[in-house]
């Protein structure tokens, strides 16, 4: 082959270009720290590294609907135990008014106490998360249970029932709340039973059907509570594994978006060897000629 | 017989033929970096010897040769190399433009990253999700609703910078069709000049060089089909249509156009309104008078009955940075924007379904019995074909609009919105029922490979031109060493003709001045 002056120019600018291209690549990586900067880099790991943000951002997301609606269960549990405590208090006071030794006085002083049960049952059951009464169904805005003395209990409630769902799981919902007039109803009932008989001064009513009501009242809240229970449980579970599912997601990105540090400047530097190389050929290749020798 | 100052003939043959040859060998180093130049060799020949064979000839030994002459002066070129170049300086412009243009589309998707398209969804049902956990929150509200503008916004601004880019590949379409114009018109100019010195009997090594570059400037820009002619010219033809043959030229022709209208294009240039620019071989023939480019006429101007205006597009031109640019435009740039209108409208139709079902905080139950929800849309489409139309619903301006819940009076009900947010795995209508978020993907997987491919096909066209550059570069170029040789080669010989002359002089000096003294 016969070889030109201008060839070796043109084979040099091109090897030049291509070790320059190669240098400005690695020094990219190096100070991005990324791997994929655009799809055309790695298409295949582009769509990985889309869909696994897109799975990172929807974990995220049910991990706060997870930990919100622990929140909802753990403060309605909370607010179902304190009922609960509400209503032995008031089945002591009955068992004890029903004994027959006490004296009017005391008989009066069970009742000014089982008064001050129901106010406090009624601040129990318009407990709020937040704004939000928990215990209103889709009513949040407005306290569920309001005074009312036109009716036997004292009370009204006002709430929407339906089922306030977190998605804890993709597309799969929980109902955090606990329909406030299943749960309290019966205990305003039998505190407006026993609020009644004690005025009536009906013992034997306070110590038989008052104290049944009481009982009932007490189960149902147990087995609310029980099913809040459960609810935390599974939600706990899945926190957990939306935990693991996160540092997988995090681990996965990671490998396909990051670049790996050693190993990038290793090429770097390598680049920048063959770059020297080319130039240093370069810069001998281009000098000698005929003419420097001619006289 | 020959003549006495025969010697002197052939000397002074001599010392012209090796001066011309040294005349070449300066030219071709003056030319040493000129673009395009191909060496040029004088080839030497021997005049025609002395005498012609006769049979009245007197008995001598053989023919005695006269000297030199320049026979030709040759320009050295492989024309297989020249086809080869100019097709793959085609390819390349075709693929240069496509990764360049692929580069623009990457840009304007932005992904991956934290501010593309795919953040801006994920962040849209993130914001609806808090909804669907608090429903009462007026701020919740505000900010899905500010979501949803967000999300708009980017589909309508990546929309836009696509009609941009639209707008600029046709500006350099018009740019490079009047670059195409000017070539012909400067070719079919060297024509006429390559004709009146051919007819002369020279060869115009120079003229035809000057032809061959811009034959090869052609050739980046169109896929020419280039057939030589015996005096010197050539004929080149694009698709089979001719755009210059001798001094004849068909010129290219632009006219804007409504998009998607007739004139072909391709598949995806279904650009909703505004004018694309579409190119068209000029049937009428004209013989330019000077190399002075005119103004390039669409097919309506020159109003010439007959003339044929045929479409150029890029299902007829294959390769060139024409063709790149038609293709870039009427399949990349159309493909992804409506790539993206598709999946905005298909995503904002599902959205609207689920919003259209549900109730905002103030909206009472239905008037009408069997209907459902407050009948609001969240996007509000217009004609469900411009994406520059559609808004965010005024209505929700007002964030209690928002429809949240499935039953009226509900404020703590979020039902519709968790509808709404289950929406991101839903199937789409749109083919092969995608989710949104796979779609999205396909669209930039696409791309991807897309860029991916037109920068392997460049590195791989500009490899193979390198390589035939170099071949060529090997035929044509100018060594300098090797002009030196000749240089010397052709200087030692003149000065050998001189010495010839001073030889002939000395003996003729013998004959004329030291003959004939004998007894003076």
């Amino acid at each position: 082959m016969r070889i030109t002056g201008g060839m070796m120019i043109t084979t040099l600018l091109a090897d030049l270009r291509r070790a320059q291209e190669r240098l400005s690549t690695y020094q990219n990586r190096l100070a991005s720290g990324k791997q994929v900067q655009r799809p055309s880099d790695d298409p295949v790991a582009t769509v990985d590294s889309l869909r696994l943000r897109a799975r990172l951002a929807e974990v995220d997301r049910l991990r706060a609907n997870a930990e919100d609606a622990r929140d909802w269960l753990e403060i309605t549990d909370s607010a179902l135990d304190r009922a609960t405590q509400i209503l032995q208090r008031a089945r002591e006071l009955a068992i004890r008014a029903a004994s027959g030794t006490l004296p009017d006085s005391s008989l009066d002083a069970i009742a000014a106490e089982v008064q001050q049960l129901r106010d406090h049952l009624l601040e129990v059951a318009n407990t709020t998360l937040g704004d939000a009464y928990i215990f209103g169904g889709l009513a949040t805005q407005q306290p569920p249970y309001v005074a009312d003395p036109a009716s036997a209990t004292g009370v009204a409630y006002q709430g929407i029932n339906g089922p306030v769902e977190r998605e804890v799981a993709p597309g799969t919902t929980v109902a955090v709340n606990v329909p406030g007039d299943a749960a309290f109803d019966p205990a305003f009932d039998a505190l407006g039973q026993m609020a009644a008989a004690l005025a009536a001064r009906d013992l034997p009513t306070v110590g038989g059907a008052v104290v049944a009501a009481l009982d009932d009242a007490i189960d149902g809240l147990l087995r609310f509570r029980a099913e809040v229970g459960a609810k935390v449980n599974r939600i706990e579970l899945g926190l957990y594994r939306l935990d693991e599912i996160r540092i997988d997601t995090e681990r996965l990105l990671s490998g396909v978006e990051d670049a790996d540090i050693a190993e990038t400047a290793m090429r770097l530097s390598v680049s920048e060897a063959a770059y020297r190389a080319a130039l240093m050929a370069g810069a001998r290749i281009v000098q000698p000629t005929l003419m420097d020798f001619l006289r | 017989m020959r003549s006495t100052f025969f010697g002197l003939e052939l000397a002074r043959l001599g010392l012209w033929a090796q001066q011309r040859a040294l005349d070449v060998t300066g030219h071709n180093i003056a030319n040493a970096n000129t673009e395009g130049y191909s060496r040029q060799v004088a080839r030497l020949s021997p005049t025609p010897a002395y005498a012609p064979p006769s049979l009245a000839m007197a008995a001598e030994a053989g023919q005695v040769g006269t000297g030199v002459q320049v026979a030709e002066i040759q320009r050295v070129r492989d024309l297989f190399l020249d086809r080869q170049a100019r097709d793959l300086k085609a390819h390349l412009g075709r693929w240069q433009v496509r990764s360049q243009t692929l580069a623009e589309l990457e840009t304007i998707l932005g992904e991956p990253s934290d501010a593309g398209l795919a953040r801006a969804l994920a962040d849209f049902w993130d914001a609806l999700a808090t909804v669907a956990n608090r429903p009462d929150s007026l701020p919740a509200r505000t900010a899905a609703i500010q979501q949803a503008h967000t999300l708009l916004e980017r589909f309508q601004t990546a929309d836009r910078q696509l009609a941009d880019l639209a707008d600029n590949l046709d500006a350099s379409l018009v740019a490079r069709v009047d670059r195409v114009n000017q070539i012909l018109v400067q070719m079919a100019d060297l024509h006429r000049r390559i004709r009146v010195a051919t007819a002369a009997g020279q060869t115009p090594n120079d003229l035809l060089d000057e032809r061959d570059r811009l034959l090869e400037e052609l050739g980046t820009l169109l896929p020419v089909r280039v057939t030589e002619r015996p005096d010197g010219t050539v004929r080149v033809e694009v698709a089979g249509l001719p755009l210059v043959d001798g001094q004849v030229v068909h010129r290219l022709a632009v006219q804007e156009e409504p998009a998607g209208g007739a004139g072909g294009g391709g598949t995806g240039s279904g650009t909703s309104g505004g004018l694309v620019v579409r190119i068209y071989w000029d049937g009428t023939a004209t013989v330019p008078a000077s190399a002075t480019p005119q103004a390039v006429s669409g097919p309506g101007a020159s109003g010439g009955a007959a003339a044929a205006f045929i479409p150029l597009d890029d299902t007829v031109l294959d390769g060139g940075e024409i063709d790149g640019l038609l293709e870039a435009r009427d399949r990349l740039v159309a493909g992804l924007r409506q790539d993206l209108k598709a999946l905005f409208f298909a995503l904002a139709d599902a959205v609207n379904a689920v919003h259209r079902q549900g109730y905002g905080l103030n909206d009472g139950p239905p008037a009408g019995s069997g209907q459902q929800g407050a009948g609001r849309d969240l996007f509000v489409v217009g004609s469900g074909s411009d994406l520059q139309q559609v808004v965010v619903n005024p209505e929700l301006d007002d964030p209690a609009n928002l429809a949240a819940a499935q039953m009226p009076g509900a404020p703590g009900d979020g039902r519709n919105a968790l509808a709404m947010v289950q929406l991101r795995h839903a199937p789409l209508n749109l083919p092969g029922s995608p989710s949104a978020q796979d779609y999205l993907e396909s669209v930039v997987a696409g791309l991807g490979i897309a860029g991916r491919q037109a920068e392997e096909g460049q590195r791989t066209a500009q490899l193979l031109l390198d390589q035939v550059a170099a071949q060529r570069e090997s035929v044509r170029g100018v060594s300098l060493d090797e002009e030196m040789t000749q240089l010397i080669r052709y200087q030692h010989a003149y000065a050998a003709a001189a010495r010839l002359v001073t030889a002939v002089d000395t003996m003729l000096g013998i004959l004329i001045e030291r003959t004939g003294v004998v007894g003076r």
